[in-house]
């Protein structure tokens, strides 16, 4: 029959252009992928049962109270000043000043958080987190 | 010069084999990409601006909401549990971090006493999860 003698042509996928489609998947979930990024204020509780006796004078009060107001040794400031307070403090007593931090327990959450990351722009590394009343 | 009256033979570079590399990347990618399981609970974070970047691994999450219900491994629990199963995971892990995410508008109360359970739990390194100020 005459179609059995026509030659085949031979069969062929091209290739060359899988390359750019795998970039392109490659690409496209890179992109399309994002990427989990936490941050947040991190500590490191002290052992139960641990405590240190502190003399007085190296203590700074800061109390919050159930409204959101903050009082430092006695004087209520605002959020924008407590930056600075804290840093004086500091600097008359570097190294040895410890920021007692006493909030009341039906303070908002996100109130404390603003003052915590106030402690810590002004450098306090020691604070201490009253413990709430009827806690072991 | 003799080289030079060669015959120009037509350069290429095999790109056969780029498919494949192209491939084996996907699959890296894609074999190395760590998914989150926990759902969690809807919460808004605080905002603050002197965080700290989580390591991705050795962090256990606890999940506060705005009414106070607490959830861990997306399992509600209560207070008094939270000392137990930290604890267990402390000893499976001692370079264990826990995140606390809470949200914005719960009462401090509520962290506060995770905080005095955790130390019971000898869970001592605690993240406090916000997101960045901008």
């Amino acid at each position: 029959m005459i179609f059995r003698q026509r030659p085949k042509p031979e069969a062929e996928i091209p290739t060359a252009s899988m390359a750019d489609i795998a970039f392109l998947l490659i690409i496209f979930f890179m992109v399309s992928t994002t990427l989990l990024e936490e941050k947040g204020l991190s500590m490191v509780l002290p052992e139960p049962g641990e405590e240190t006796k502190i003399r007085p004078e190296n203590i700074t009060h800061v109390l919050l109270d159930n409204t959101g107001r903050i009082k430092i040794d006695g004087v209520y400031y605002d959020l924008s000043s407590v930056r600075k307070v804290i840093e004086d403090k500091l600097a008359a007593k570097p190294g040895t000043l410890i920021v007692s931090f006493n909030i009341q327990p039906e303070c908002r959450y996100g109130t404390m958080i603003d003052v915590f990351d106030e402690l810590r722009l002004a450098d306090a590394r020691k604070i201490s987190l009253v413990p709430p009343k009827g806690a072991k | 010069m003799r080289w030079r009256g060669k015959r120009g033979e037509r350069a290429s570079i095999p790109t056969a084999s780029m498919a494949d590399i192209a491939f084996l990347l996907i699959i890296f990618f894609m074999v190395t990409t760590i998914f989150r399981a926990e759902k969690g609970i809807k919460i808004e974070l605080p905002y603050a601006m002197k965080t700290e970047r989580l390591p991705k691994r050795d962090v256990s999450r606890i999940w506060v909401s705005q009414r106070g219900e607490m959830s861990i491994d997306d399992k509600f629990v209560s207070l008094s549990e939270i000392a137990a199963i930290m604890s267990n995971k402390a000893i499976d892990n001692p370079d264990m971090i826990t995140q606390i995410k809470t949200d914005r508008r719960a009462k401090y109360g509520d962290v506060a006493y995770i905080l005095e359970e955790l130390k019971k739990a000898r869970a001592l390194r605690v993240s406090l999860a916000t997101k960045e100020e901008e």
